[in-house]
């Protein structure tokens, strides 16, 4: 039923001025695929999305919908099915006819649009809601309404800006599994832009993160999540204990001397030279308090403060001048003063150049 | 004098710039800054207003009066009264109300097609000379109606009407002409307003949805800035109504005279005070008739379109 189609973007970049909101951007994204566009407010993923609906020419570089250039190709003529940020449902018309429109435009049968429109909005689950005006809809709803409006058409890819950050917290939770059923079930190709990385880690197939228009990473969450390809992606994605330091041996592991005189070992990977200036990177939630089967690196910290956050105690530690932070099961009792060594697996501690 | 409102125009465009015509929310609903009038202050305010009012009533009063008064000389009130006024003017001369109709609803409907083109580039468009359009769009208000009827007569006595082989100024074309450009700045002022309003999102799903730039006008745009440009052009109809200064210059003959220049034939008429004044009477009524449909139409929005 869905025509589905990869998405490909070329060397694509975009000048607003001084900014530059799409910075030498490269994409391919699989028919099919739920692929997220991640990265802090401003860094230019609306630009891209808006690149890919053809809404923005770019400056440079080309988009492809499989092997059809679409560069230069109005966004009338994509269909693409977006689903702005702020809805932008038409207040001067119904539900159904805010669905109806895209099918409308496409002089299909009065027949076959009543049918489509009332199967999808089955589908968001708005059956008997056809006749109310947007301003009689929940959030929510009019989240529905915009979704159905964009999948009726059948678009050869469905594009989602930020589309539940206007709803709030438990809602936002409720729609994310919604949105990920109906995708999966229609298997259209989905290009989602969030700047919210749990969100990201939960939803997607793939995730690009961006940051100053450029992207940084393209991976799965779990690898986003534990191979983070520079700081900025392992900081933006959940929190980091950095360890800057210099290489100080390779052998079977990689030895780094870190600033606050602790070693720490890593893994090798390629390119590791002794001398080089690195960062080491620990979760807080990969730290315990006892000593791991597999082979670790422990680091000796002054505990400053301990906070209940529900599932567990987040401790606050000083190694030197340096601030630590732990994750540790609520169970074991812990006080400000107290000395205490954490363990973190040698796998679990990752190695990041430092940039710039 | 045109030189002088032109120069005045430009430096007030200068330093209040477009943006101040859009509508800012402050957050607080005009309704709660109003405040109520209490006790002794009533009674200074209450008779204050209604002397106002009654003031500014009485020459429509007199207008009414002697539409219906056969003699009415020395005093206060007509002695007789009589209704051969209002058929002197809707059975003898009845070309004076059915050409305003026509020509203020003629320059109307251009007033409206024309201020939604142009508000609609002014506010989505980005091109050259944009300035300058913005600026024609707005000039009718800066020159005063003689200098234009003068400016007019001259320009087009000259001027012949391709096919017709008469002059632009022996017809009436000139009329409901000259009234549109005159009055184009409600239009314009109206859509620009109500234009603003309009998140450019709901253009761009359209479009994301199939439908070309026309299409997105006509079904989204259009409708969603109806009630605006309509009021907008309400407003350009009564104003076209009471047109004086351009009316008497541009009129070419009396059949094709318009509700203006008939109250001003009839009142250099000695018996013609008492048709004058029904003419009056008709065109206050269609003002009032009009400002009250867009006042209900716009409600608190009316000021908007006021802002200079
Ligand atoms: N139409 C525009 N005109 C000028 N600058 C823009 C425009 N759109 C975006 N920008 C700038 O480009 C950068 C990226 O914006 P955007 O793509 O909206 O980021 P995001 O969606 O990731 O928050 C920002 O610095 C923003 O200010
Ligand atoms: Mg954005």
């Amino acid at each position: 039923m869905i025509n589905m189609v990869s998405v490909k973007l070329v060397n694509v970049i975009k000048r607003f001025g001084e900014v530059i909101a799409a910075d030498h951007v490269n994409l391919n994204i699989k028919d099919g695929e739920f692929f997220t566009l991640l990265g802090p407010s401003g860094c230019g993923k609306t630009t891209t999305l808006r690149i890919i609906a053809g809404f923005y020419h770019p400056d440079n570089g080309s988009v492809f919908f499989d092997d059809e250039d679409v560069t230069n190709l109005q966004p009338e003529k994509r269909q693409t099915g977006m689903v702005f940020q702020n809805y932008a449902l038409w207040p001067h018309m119904k539900v159904s006819e805010n669905v109806a429109y895209g099918l409308k435009v496409r002089k299909i049968s009065r027949n076959e649009i009543k049918e489509r429109v009332t199967r999808i909005l089955d589908l968001v689950q708005l059956q008997g809601m056809e006749n109310r005006t947007p301003f009689q809809l929940s959030g929510g709803q009019q989240q529905r309404v915009a979704l159905a409006r964009a999948l009726v058409i059948e678009p050869k890819v469905l594009l989602l800006d930020e589309p539940l950050s206007n709803l709030d917290a438990k809602l936002r939770l409720e729609m994310r599994r919604e949105i990920i059923q109906i995708q999966k079930k229609l298997g259209i190709t989905t290009i989602y832009v969030t700047h919210d990385q749990e969100e990201a880690l939960s939803v997607s197939d793939r995730i690009a993160i961006q940051h100053h228009g450029s992207i940084q990473q393209v991976a799965s969450p779990k690898e986003i999540y534990d191979r983070p390809k520079n700081a900025f992606i392992a900081d933006f994605i959940g929190q980091c204990n950095f360890f800057p330091g210099t290489i100080e041996k390779v052998n079977k592991y990689v030895t780094v001397a870190t600033d606050v005189e602790e070693r720490l070992r890593t893994l090798k990977y390629d390119d590791v030279k002794i001398g080089d200036r690195v960062i080491c990177v620990v979760r807080p939630e990969n730290f315990s308090l006892n000593k791991p089967t597999k082979e670790f690196n422990v680091v000796e910290c002054e505990i400053t403060s301990v906070i209940f956050i529900g599932k567990s105690n987040r401790i606050y530690g000083k190694i030197g001048d340096m601030t630590v932070l732990a994750e540790i099961p609520t169970d074991v009792t812990v006080e400000p003063g107290e000395r205490l060594s954490l363990y973190a697996s040698i796998d679990e501690t990752t190695v990041l150049p430092i940039t710039s | 004098m045109a030189g002088v409102s032109l120069l005045v125009l430009f430096l007030v465009r200068k330093y209040i710039s477009l943006r101040q015509y859009s509508i800012v929310s402050s957050g607080i609903s005009p309704a709660a800054l109003v405040k109520k009038i209490h006790g002794k202050k009533m009674l200074v305010v209450l008779p204050l207003c209604i002397n106002i009012i009654l003031v500014s009533l009485l020459p429509h009063i007199g207008i009414l009066l002697a539409s219906f008064a056969k003699v009415w000389s020395m005093t206060y009130l007509p002695e007789t009264f009589t209704l051969e006024h209002y058929s002197e003017v809707l059975f003898r001369t009845p070309q004076f109300i059915q050409n305003t109709l026509l020509y203020c609803s003629l320059s109307a409907v251009f007033d409206i097609v024309l201020g939604a083109i142009i508000s609609y580039l002014m506010v989505r468009k980005t091109f050259p000379g944009k300035d300058i359009l913005d600026g024609l769009a707005m000039l009718p208000f800066a020159i005063p109606g003689i200098v234009v009827g003068i400016g007019y007569l001259r320009a087009f006595y000259r001027f012949e009407i391709p096919g017709l082989g008469i002059p632009l100024t022996a017809t009436w074309f000139i009329l409901p002409i000259s009234y549109m450009i005159r009055r184009l700045p409600y239009t314009v002022r109206s859509s620009y307003a109500s234009l603003q309003q309009i998140h450019i999102s709901l253009e761009e799903a359209s479009m994301n949805l199939g439908a070309n730039r026309l299409q997105t006008f006509l079904r989204i745009t259009m409708p969603l800035m109806l009630t605006g440009i309509i009021a907008g052009g309400i407003l350009a109809f009564v104003n076209a109504v009471v047109e004086i200064s351009t009316t008497l210059f541009l009129t070419p003959s009396l059949e094709q005279a318009s509700l203006s220049f008939g109250i001003y034939q009839y009142i250099y008429n000695p018996q013609g005070k008492g048709p004058a004044s029904a003419l009056g009477v008709f065109a206050i009524l269609l003002v009032a008739i009009s400002i009250f449909i867009v006042q209900k139409i716009l409600g608190r929005r009316m000021g908007t379109i006021f802002r200079a």
